[in-house]
Protein backbone atom coordinates (compact mmCIF):
# COMPACT_ATOMS: atom_id res chain seq x y z
CA UNK A 1 0.00 0.00 0.00
CA UNK A 2 2.49 2.37 1.00
CA UNK A 3 4.46 1.15 -2.85
CA UNK A 4 1.19 2.30 -4.12
CA UNK A 5 1.10 6.13 -2.57
CA UNK A 6 4.49 7.02 -3.25
CA UNK A 7 3.18 5.29 -6.92
CA UNK A 8 0.65 7.92 -7.13
CA UNK A 9 2.02 11.03 -5.27
CA UNK A 10 5.44 10.84 -8.00
CA UNK A 11 3.07 10.13 -10.64
CA UNK A 12 1.39 13.15 -9.89
CA UNK A 13 4.30 15.22 -9.37
CA UNK A 14 5.70 13.70 -12.80
CA UNK A 15 1.67 15.41 -14.74
CA UNK A 16 2.04 18.61 -12.12
CA UNK A 17 5.75 19.68 -12.62
CA UNK A 18 5.92 18.94 -16.10
CA UNK A 19 5.21 22.00 -17.65
CA UNK A 20 5.90 24.29 -14.45
CA UNK A 21 9.42 24.52 -14.04
CA UNK A 22 9.44 26.94 -16.82
CA UNK A 23 12.96 27.68 -18.68
CA UNK A 24 15.34 28.16 -15.91
CA UNK A 25 15.74 25.90 -12.73
CA UNK A 26 15.06 28.63 -10.03
CA UNK A 27 15.21 26.92 -6.92
CA UNK A 28 18.50 25.49 -7.74
CA UNK A 29 19.93 29.06 -8.57
CA UNK A 30 17.79 31.08 -6.43
CA UNK A 31 16.68 30.68 -2.80
CA UNK A 32 13.24 31.67 -2.56
CA UNK A 33 13.48 31.86 1.43
CA UNK A 34 16.50 34.15 1.27
CA UNK A 35 14.47 37.58 0.44
CA UNK A 36 16.63 40.60 -0.24
CA UNK A 37 15.64 43.61 -0.45
CA UNK A 38 18.32 47.01 -1.79
CA UNK A 39 17.74 50.39 -3.01
CA UNK A 40 20.72 51.45 -5.38
CA UNK A 41 21.81 53.50 -8.49
CA UNK A 42 21.59 51.02 -12.09
CA UNK A 43 25.08 50.43 -13.66
CA UNK A 44 24.43 48.54 -16.57
CA UNK A 45 21.83 46.58 -18.51
CA UNK A 46 22.18 43.37 -19.80
CA UNK A 47 19.53 42.51 -22.68
CA UNK A 48 20.10 38.94 -23.58
CA UNK A 49 18.24 35.75 -23.98
CA UNK A 50 17.30 33.91 -21.50
CA UNK A 51 17.42 36.69 -19.20
CA UNK A 52 17.46 40.27 -19.11
CA UNK A 53 20.05 41.21 -16.10
CA UNK A 54 20.87 44.34 -14.50
CA UNK A 55 23.14 45.43 -12.08
CA UNK A 56 23.35 48.35 -9.39
CA UNK A 57 25.52 49.68 -6.71
CA UNK A 58 24.65 49.72 -3.21
CA UNK A 59 26.24 51.79 -0.77
CA UNK A 60 26.33 50.19 3.03
CA UNK A 61 25.93 52.43 6.03
CA UNK A 62 29.58 52.61 6.18
CA UNK A 63 29.59 54.16 2.43
CA UNK A 64 31.45 51.19 1.21
CA UNK A 65 29.96 50.55 -2.49
CA UNK A 66 29.08 46.98 -3.66
CA UNK A 67 27.55 46.37 -7.18
CA UNK A 68 24.50 43.44 -7.05
CA UNK A 69 23.51 41.51 -10.37
CA UNK A 70 19.64 41.23 -10.82
CA UNK A 71 18.04 38.83 -13.09
CA UNK A 72 14.91 39.58 -15.11
CA UNK A 73 12.95 37.83 -17.23
CA UNK A 74 13.38 37.24 -21.07
CA UNK A 75 13.79 40.08 -23.27
CA UNK A 76 11.16 38.39 -25.23
CA UNK A 77 8.59 38.40 -22.25
CA UNK A 78 9.92 41.58 -21.64
CA UNK A 79 9.11 42.98 -25.11
CA UNK A 80 5.41 41.07 -25.03
CA UNK A 81 4.97 43.54 -21.79
CA UNK A 82 5.77 46.61 -23.61
CA UNK A 83 8.74 47.35 -22.21
CA UNK A 84 12.30 48.10 -23.89
CA UNK A 85 15.78 47.92 -23.11
CA UNK A 86 15.70 51.45 -22.38
CA UNK A 87 13.14 51.25 -19.62
CA UNK A 88 15.31 50.84 -17.19
CA UNK A 89 18.42 53.07 -17.51
CA UNK A 90 21.61 54.15 -16.14
CA UNK A 91 21.93 56.25 -13.54
CA UNK A 92 18.10 55.76 -11.83
CA UNK A 93 18.00 54.69 -8.74
CA UNK A 94 15.61 51.83 -7.99
CA UNK A 95 14.44 49.98 -4.83
CA UNK A 96 14.49 45.97 -5.91
CA UNK A 97 13.15 42.90 -3.85
CA UNK A 98 13.93 39.54 -4.67
CA UNK A 99 15.35 36.34 -4.00
CA UNK A 100 19.26 35.75 -3.48
CA UNK A 101 21.51 33.09 -5.11
CA UNK A 102 22.64 30.09 -3.58
CA UNK A 103 26.21 30.51 -4.64
CA UNK A 104 26.58 33.41 -2.04
CA UNK A 105 27.58 35.90 -4.10
CA UNK A 106 26.13 39.57 -4.41
CA UNK A 107 23.14 38.32 -6.91
CA UNK A 108 19.70 37.73 -6.78
CA UNK A 109 16.26 37.00 -8.92
CA UNK A 110 14.32 40.38 -8.95
CA UNK A 111 10.58 39.58 -8.17
CA UNK A 112 9.49 43.83 -8.09
CA UNK A 113 11.82 46.93 -9.03
CA UNK A 114 10.08 50.37 -8.02
CA UNK A 115 11.79 53.48 -9.28
CA UNK A 116 12.27 55.94 -6.07
CA UNK A 117 11.33 59.14 -8.02
CA UNK A 118 7.90 58.01 -8.72
CA UNK A 119 7.37 55.21 -6.82
CA UNK A 120 5.93 53.53 -10.34
CA UNK A 121 6.61 49.75 -10.24
CA UNK A 122 8.49 48.11 -13.49
CA UNK A 123 8.00 44.85 -15.34
CA UNK A 124 4.28 43.31 -14.04
CA UNK A 125 4.80 40.05 -12.07
CA UNK A 126 1.83 37.88 -11.51
CA UNK A 127 0.79 39.48 -7.89
CA UNK A 128 2.95 42.13 -7.54
CA UNK A 129 3.93 45.33 -10.25
CA UNK A 130 1.95 46.67 -13.32
CA UNK A 131 2.25 46.57 -17.07
CA UNK A 132 2.98 49.94 -18.75
CA UNK B 1 -37.43 43.01 -7.54
CA UNK B 2 -40.29 40.41 -7.10
CA UNK B 3 -39.47 38.14 -10.37
CA UNK B 4 -35.95 38.32 -9.77
CA UNK B 5 -36.58 36.41 -6.56
CA UNK B 6 -38.98 34.16 -7.78
CA UNK B 7 -36.61 33.43 -10.56
CA UNK B 8 -33.96 32.82 -8.10
CA UNK B 9 -35.98 30.58 -6.36
CA UNK B 10 -36.59 28.35 -9.55
CA UNK B 11 -32.96 28.54 -10.02
CA UNK B 12 -32.47 27.23 -6.58
CA UNK B 13 -34.89 24.71 -6.80
CA UNK B 14 -33.91 23.26 -10.27
CA UNK B 15 -30.78 23.08 -8.69
CA UNK B 16 -31.64 21.22 -5.59
CA UNK B 17 -33.71 18.86 -7.83
CA UNK B 18 -31.14 18.67 -10.15
CA UNK B 19 -28.45 17.52 -7.36
CA UNK B 20 -30.97 15.15 -5.57
CA UNK B 21 -31.71 13.42 -9.23
CA UNK B 22 -27.78 13.45 -10.41
CA UNK B 23 -25.36 13.61 -8.04
CA UNK B 24 -23.75 16.18 -5.45
CA UNK B 25 -21.95 19.15 -5.79
CA UNK B 26 -18.56 20.85 -4.70
CA UNK B 27 -18.15 24.32 -4.52
CA UNK B 28 -15.73 26.86 -3.08
CA UNK B 29 -13.31 29.65 -3.95
CA UNK B 30 -9.66 29.76 -5.05
CA UNK B 31 -7.27 32.15 -3.96
CA UNK B 32 -4.11 32.96 -3.87
CA UNK B 33 -1.36 32.82 -1.13
CA UNK B 34 -2.23 36.35 -0.21
CA UNK B 35 -5.50 35.17 -0.08
CA UNK B 36 -6.64 37.62 -3.60
CA UNK B 37 -9.15 35.50 -6.04
CA UNK B 38 -7.39 33.13 -8.52
CA UNK B 39 -9.82 33.41 -11.70
CA UNK B 40 -9.49 31.30 -14.81
CA UNK B 41 -8.37 28.35 -12.59
CA UNK B 42 -8.95 24.77 -14.04
CA UNK B 43 -9.93 22.67 -11.60
CA UNK B 44 -11.13 18.74 -11.59
CA UNK B 45 -12.91 16.13 -10.24
CA UNK B 46 -11.53 12.18 -10.53
CA UNK B 47 -13.80 9.75 -9.33
CA UNK B 48 -10.93 7.40 -7.73
CA UNK B 49 -13.24 4.06 -8.58
CA UNK B 50 -14.71 4.93 -12.29
CA UNK B 51 -11.54 7.82 -13.24
CA UNK B 52 -14.74 9.87 -14.52
CA UNK B 53 -13.75 13.59 -15.18
CA UNK B 54 -15.63 16.66 -14.42
CA UNK B 55 -14.19 19.96 -14.62
CA UNK B 56 -14.97 24.15 -14.43
CA UNK B 57 -13.10 26.97 -14.50
CA UNK B 58 -13.15 29.49 -11.49
CA UNK B 59 -14.84 32.62 -12.22
CA UNK B 60 -13.14 36.12 -11.63
CA UNK B 61 -14.57 35.84 -7.86
CA UNK B 62 -12.22 32.75 -8.16
CA UNK B 63 -15.46 30.67 -7.48
CA UNK B 64 -16.23 27.04 -8.94
CA UNK B 65 -18.81 24.64 -8.68
CA UNK B 66 -18.29 21.34 -10.01
CA UNK B 67 -21.44 19.34 -10.85
CA UNK B 68 -23.40 16.95 -10.87
CA UNK B 69 -20.92 14.66 -9.28
CA UNK B 70 -22.28 10.75 -8.64
CA UNK B 71 -21.85 9.74 -4.96
CA UNK B 72 -18.02 8.45 -4.57
CA UNK B 73 -14.63 9.43 -3.52
CA UNK B 74 -12.49 11.81 -5.76
CA UNK B 75 -9.26 13.75 -6.21
CA UNK B 76 -9.12 17.42 -6.81
CA UNK B 77 -6.84 18.92 -8.61
CA UNK B 78 -6.07 22.19 -10.33
CA UNK B 79 -2.84 22.65 -12.50
CA UNK B 80 -2.64 26.27 -13.00
CA UNK B 81 -0.17 27.55 -16.16
CA UNK B 82 3.38 27.44 -14.85
CA UNK B 83 4.67 28.89 -12.40
CA UNK B 84 3.13 31.84 -9.91
CA UNK B 85 1.56 28.85 -8.57
CA UNK B 86 2.23 25.28 -7.24
CA UNK B 87 -0.05 22.78 -8.77
CA UNK B 88 -2.95 21.45 -5.97
CA UNK B 89 -4.04 18.31 -5.23
CA UNK B 90 -6.41 16.77 -2.57
CA UNK B 91 -7.06 13.06 -2.37
CA UNK B 92 -10.15 11.12 -1.48
CA UNK B 93 -12.75 14.15 -1.34
CA UNK B 94 -15.96 12.14 -0.63
CA UNK B 95 -19.69 14.20 -2.46
CA UNK B 96 -22.79 11.94 -1.46
CA UNK B 97 -25.45 12.68 -4.29
CA UNK B 98 -28.30 15.04 -3.16
CA UNK B 99 -25.03 17.09 -1.02
CA UNK B 100 -23.23 20.20 -1.71
CA UNK B 101 -19.80 20.22 -0.13
CA UNK B 102 -17.60 23.20 0.35
CA UNK B 103 -14.18 23.16 -0.55
CA UNK B 104 -11.75 26.36 -0.46
CA UNK B 105 -8.06 26.02 -2.12
CA UNK B 106 -5.71 28.89 -1.21
CA UNK B 107 -2.75 27.60 -4.20
CA UNK B 108 0.68 27.86 -2.41
CA UNK B 109 3.19 29.82 -4.50
CA UNK B 110 4.92 28.53 -7.39
CA UNK B 111 9.05 27.04 -7.83
CA UNK B 112 10.02 29.29 -10.14
CA UNK B 113 8.25 32.22 -8.52
CA UNK B 114 7.41 35.85 -9.78
CA UNK B 115 10.73 36.91 -11.78
CA UNK B 116 10.10 40.51 -12.83
CA UNK B 117 8.40 40.12 -16.08
CA UNK B 118 8.60 36.45 -16.38
CA UNK B 119 4.87 35.39 -15.37
CA UNK B 120 3.08 33.33 -17.89
CA UNK B 121 -0.27 34.67 -16.78
CA UNK B 122 0.44 38.36 -17.19
CA UNK B 123 2.01 37.30 -20.49
CA UNK B 124 -0.83 35.50 -21.91
CA UNK B 125 -3.48 38.05 -20.53
CA UNK B 126 -1.60 40.83 -22.06
CA UNK B 127 -1.74 39.22 -25.75
CA UNK B 128 -5.46 38.28 -25.03
CA UNK B 129 -5.86 41.79 -24.84
CA UNK B 130 -3.65 43.30 -27.00
CA UNK B 131 -6.14 42.56 -30.02
CA UNK B 132 -9.63 40.71 -30.27
CA UNK B 133 -9.52 37.86 -32.62
CA UNK B 134 -11.96 38.53 -35.30
CA UNK B 135 -15.05 36.29 -36.42
CA UNK B 136 -14.30 34.33 -39.20
CA UNK B 137 -14.07 31.05 -41.54
CA UNK B 138 -10.89 28.59 -41.09
CA UNK B 139 -9.08 29.77 -44.43
CA UNK B 140 -8.66 26.99 -46.40
CA UNK B 141 -5.25 25.78 -48.27
CA UNK B 142 -5.47 23.19 -51.20
CA UNK B 143 -8.71 21.84 -49.80
CA UNK B 144 -7.92 21.37 -46.65
CA UNK B 145 -7.63 23.46 -43.55
CA UNK B 146 -5.05 26.56 -43.05
CA UNK B 147 -3.12 25.80 -39.85
CA UNK B 148 -1.06 29.04 -40.47
CA UNK B 149 -0.58 31.81 -37.73
CA UNK B 150 0.74 32.74 -34.56
CA UNK B 151 -0.53 31.19 -31.47
CA UNK B 152 -0.23 31.77 -27.76
CA UNK B 153 0.80 27.84 -27.29
CA UNK B 154 -1.43 27.44 -23.85
CA UNK B 155 -0.01 24.04 -21.66
CA UNK B 156 -2.31 21.19 -21.08
CA UNK B 157 -4.42 22.81 -18.40
CA UNK B 158 -5.45 19.12 -17.50
CA UNK B 159 -2.29 17.01 -17.49
CA UNK B 160 -2.97 13.96 -17.43
CA UNK B 161 -0.07 11.46 -15.74
CA UNK B 162 2.19 9.21 -17.49
CA UNK B 163 3.04 5.71 -16.08
CA UNK B 164 6.67 5.19 -15.88
CA UNK B 165 8.90 2.40 -16.08
CA UNK B 166 11.11 2.60 -12.85
CA UNK B 167 13.93 3.64 -14.14
CA UNK B 168 12.17 6.60 -15.59
CA UNK B 169 10.39 7.14 -12.07
CA UNK B 170 13.96 7.14 -10.46
CA UNK B 171 15.34 10.16 -12.51
CA UNK B 172 12.15 11.62 -12.22
CA UNK B 173 12.38 11.64 -8.41
CA UNK B 174 15.86 12.45 -8.84
CA UNK B 175 15.54 15.41 -11.07
CA UNK B 176 12.51 16.67 -8.87
CA UNK B 177 15.52 16.32 -5.92
CA UNK B 178 17.84 18.42 -7.10
CA UNK B 179 15.26 21.04 -8.56
CA UNK B 180 15.94 20.47 -11.97
CA UNK B 181 19.45 21.70 -12.26
CA UNK B 182 20.14 19.85 -15.44
CA UNK B 183 17.01 21.05 -17.63
CA UNK B 184 18.35 21.22 -20.97
CA UNK B 185 17.48 24.87 -20.75
CA UNK B 186 20.04 25.52 -18.26
CA UNK B 187 22.43 24.96 -20.74
CA UNK B 188 20.99 26.63 -23.43
CA UNK B 189 19.33 23.14 -25.31
CA UNK B 190 15.98 22.99 -26.83
CA UNK B 191 13.39 21.85 -23.68
CA UNK B 192 10.16 20.59 -24.89
CA UNK B 193 8.68 18.14 -26.75
CA UNK B 194 7.28 17.80 -29.93
CA UNK B 195 7.84 21.95 -30.23
CA UNK B 196 10.23 23.18 -27.74
CA UNK B 197 8.76 26.07 -25.69
CA UNK B 198 11.40 27.63 -23.67
CA UNK B 199 9.45 31.28 -22.95
CA UNK B 200 5.84 31.33 -21.27
CA UNK B 201 3.76 31.77 -22.46
CA UNK B 202 5.24 30.14 -25.59
CA UNK B 203 4.48 31.51 -28.60
CA UNK B 204 4.65 29.99 -32.30
CA UNK B 205 4.15 30.61 -35.47
CA UNK B 206 2.92 27.84 -38.32
CA UNK B 207 3.60 28.45 -41.72
CA UNK B 208 1.90 26.11 -44.29
CA UNK B 209 1.99 25.32 -47.82
CA UNK B 210 0.30 22.51 -49.88
CA UNK B 211 3.08 19.78 -49.33
CA UNK B 212 4.94 21.13 -45.77
CA UNK B 213 4.17 22.74 -42.76
CA UNK B 214 6.73 24.79 -40.69
CA UNK B 215 6.47 25.64 -36.72
CA UNK B 216 8.83 28.50 -35.71
CA UNK B 217 9.14 28.73 -31.91
CA UNK B 218 11.73 30.79 -29.68
CA UNK B 219 13.94 28.69 -28.11
CA UNK B 220 17.15 27.34 -29.63
CA UNK B 221 16.59 25.36 -32.57
CA UNK B 222 14.05 27.83 -33.58
CA UNK B 223 11.96 25.51 -36.01
CA UNK B 224 10.21 21.98 -37.33
CA UNK B 225 9.38 21.05 -40.07
CA UNK B 226 6.59 18.49 -40.71
CA UNK B 227 6.81 17.15 -44.70
CA UNK B 228 2.99 16.88 -46.32
CA UNK B 229 4.06 15.87 -49.46
CA UNK B 230 3.99 11.79 -49.07
CA UNK B 231 7.23 11.07 -48.25
CA UNK B 232 7.86 8.68 -45.51
CA UNK B 233 10.60 8.34 -42.53
CA UNK B 234 14.17 7.68 -43.63
CA UNK B 235 14.88 4.05 -42.53
CA UNK B 236 17.46 5.70 -39.90
CA UNK B 237 16.79 9.41 -38.67
CA UNK B 238 20.01 10.70 -37.09
CA UNK B 239 18.77 11.12 -33.77
CA UNK B 240 18.04 14.96 -33.24
CA UNK B 241 16.07 17.32 -30.79
CA UNK B 242 12.85 17.70 -32.64
CA UNK B 243 13.38 14.76 -34.88
CA UNK B 244 11.53 13.76 -38.05
CA UNK B 245 8.21 14.90 -38.95
CA UNK B 246 5.67 13.80 -41.70
CA UNK B 247 2.31 14.54 -41.33
CA UNK B 248 -1.14 12.93 -43.82
CA UNK B 249 -4.53 14.54 -43.65
CA UNK B 250 -7.32 12.64 -42.20
CA UNK B 251 -10.25 14.58 -42.96
CA UNK B 252 -9.75 17.95 -41.67
CA UNK B 253 -7.07 16.90 -39.11
CA UNK B 254 -3.01 16.67 -39.86
CA UNK B 255 -1.63 13.63 -38.66
CA UNK B 256 1.98 14.26 -37.63
CA UNK B 257 4.06 10.98 -36.85
CA UNK B 258 7.36 11.75 -35.55
CA UNK B 259 10.31 9.64 -34.62
CA UNK B 260 14.44 10.00 -34.68
CA UNK B 261 14.32 11.95 -31.48
CA UNK B 262 17.68 11.83 -29.33
CA UNK B 263 17.20 10.87 -25.86
CA UNK B 264 19.10 13.89 -24.41
CA UNK B 265 15.67 15.86 -24.30
CA UNK B 266 13.14 15.82 -21.28
CA UNK B 267 9.60 14.63 -21.70
CA UNK B 268 8.29 16.68 -19.39
CA UNK B 269 10.15 16.25 -15.95
CA UNK B 270 10.67 12.44 -17.49
CA UNK B 271 13.53 11.11 -19.27
CA UNK B 272 12.47 9.14 -22.76
CA UNK B 273 14.79 6.69 -24.77
CA UNK B 274 15.49 7.29 -28.78
CA UNK B 275 12.52 4.94 -29.02
CA UNK B 276 9.83 7.82 -28.65
CA UNK B 277 7.21 8.29 -30.61
CA UNK B 278 4.60 10.94 -31.42
CA UNK B 279 1.66 11.54 -32.84
CA UNK B 280 -0.17 14.79 -33.15
CA UNK B 281 -3.51 15.19 -33.95
CA UNK B 282 -3.84 19.06 -35.30
CA UNK B 283 -6.98 20.60 -35.88
CA UNK B 284 -8.44 24.18 -36.27
CA UNK B 285 -11.99 24.35 -34.88
CA UNK B 286 -12.57 27.68 -35.35
CA UNK B 287 -10.55 30.94 -36.98
CA UNK B 288 -8.67 31.49 -33.44
CA UNK B 289 -7.54 27.81 -32.42
CA UNK B 290 -5.38 25.20 -32.78
CA UNK B 291 -6.18 22.00 -30.62
CA UNK B 292 -3.59 19.68 -30.76
CA UNK B 293 -4.20 16.19 -29.39
CA UNK B 294 -0.39 14.59 -28.45
CA UNK B 295 0.32 10.76 -28.20
CA UNK B 296 3.88 10.08 -26.57
CA UNK B 297 4.89 6.67 -27.48
CA UNK B 298 8.30 5.05 -25.63
CA UNK B 299 8.21 1.50 -24.56
CA UNK B 300 11.72 2.16 -23.39
CA UNK B 301 10.09 4.37 -20.75
CA UNK B 302 6.17 4.70 -21.06
CA UNK B 303 4.27 1.83 -19.44
CA UNK B 304 1.32 3.10 -21.75
CA UNK B 305 0.84 5.91 -24.25
CA UNK B 306 0.74 9.48 -22.37
CA UNK B 307 -1.69 12.35 -24.09
CA UNK B 308 -1.37 16.03 -23.67
CA UNK B 309 -4.38 18.27 -25.32
CA UNK B 310 -2.63 21.34 -26.40
CA UNK B 311 -5.34 24.33 -27.01
CA UNK B 312 -3.10 27.34 -28.78
CA UNK B 313 -4.81 30.44 -29.59
CA UNK B 314 -4.46 33.02 -32.37
CA UNK B 315 -2.64 35.78 -31.24
CA UNK B 316 -3.14 38.31 -34.37
CA UNK B 317 -1.76 41.25 -32.87
CA UNK B 318 1.88 39.09 -31.87
CA UNK B 319 4.49 37.87 -33.70
CA UNK B 320 7.78 35.75 -32.89
CA UNK B 321 11.43 37.28 -32.57
CA UNK B 322 14.43 35.83 -32.78
CA UNK B 323 15.96 33.66 -30.11
CA UNK B 324 18.96 33.03 -29.21
CA UNK B 325 19.98 31.18 -25.84
CA UNK B 326 23.40 32.96 -25.26
CA UNK B 327 24.09 33.54 -21.61
CA UNK B 328 21.95 31.25 -19.08
CA UNK B 329 24.91 32.39 -16.42
CA UNK B 330 22.28 31.71 -13.40
CA UNK B 331 23.60 28.31 -13.91
CA UNK B 332 26.62 29.01 -12.12
CA UNK B 333 24.42 30.33 -9.13
CA UNK B 334 23.67 26.83 -8.60
CA UNK B 335 24.65 25.95 -4.40
CA UNK B 336 24.51 22.79 -2.62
Amino acid sequence: MRMMLSAITLAGLVAAAAPGYAHHSFAAEFDADKSIKLVGTVTKVEWTNPHAWFYIDVADDAGKVANWGWELGSPTSLVRLGWTRNSLKVGTVITVEGSRSRDGSNTANARSITLNSTGQKLFGASSQGQTP
Amino acid sequence: MRRLAISAWVVILCEVLLAQGAGGTLTGVVTGPTGAPVADAPIQAKNRQSGAVVRAVTAVDGRYRLAPLPSGSYDISISMPCCAFDPFTQQDVVVQAGQTRQLDVRLAEGVSLNTAGDDPGTLAAVVRNRAKVPSRPVPRLAGKPDLSGVWLANEDRYPEEPSLLPWAAAAVKERIGNAFKDAPHTQCLPEGIPTPASIGPFMAKTVQTSSLLVVLFEDTGGFRQIFIDGRPHPPDPDPSWVGHSIGKWDGDTLVVDTIGYNDRSWLGIAPHTEMLHVIERIRRPDFGHLEIRVTFEDPGTLMAPWHQNLNWELAPAEDVVAYVCENNRAQRLVGK
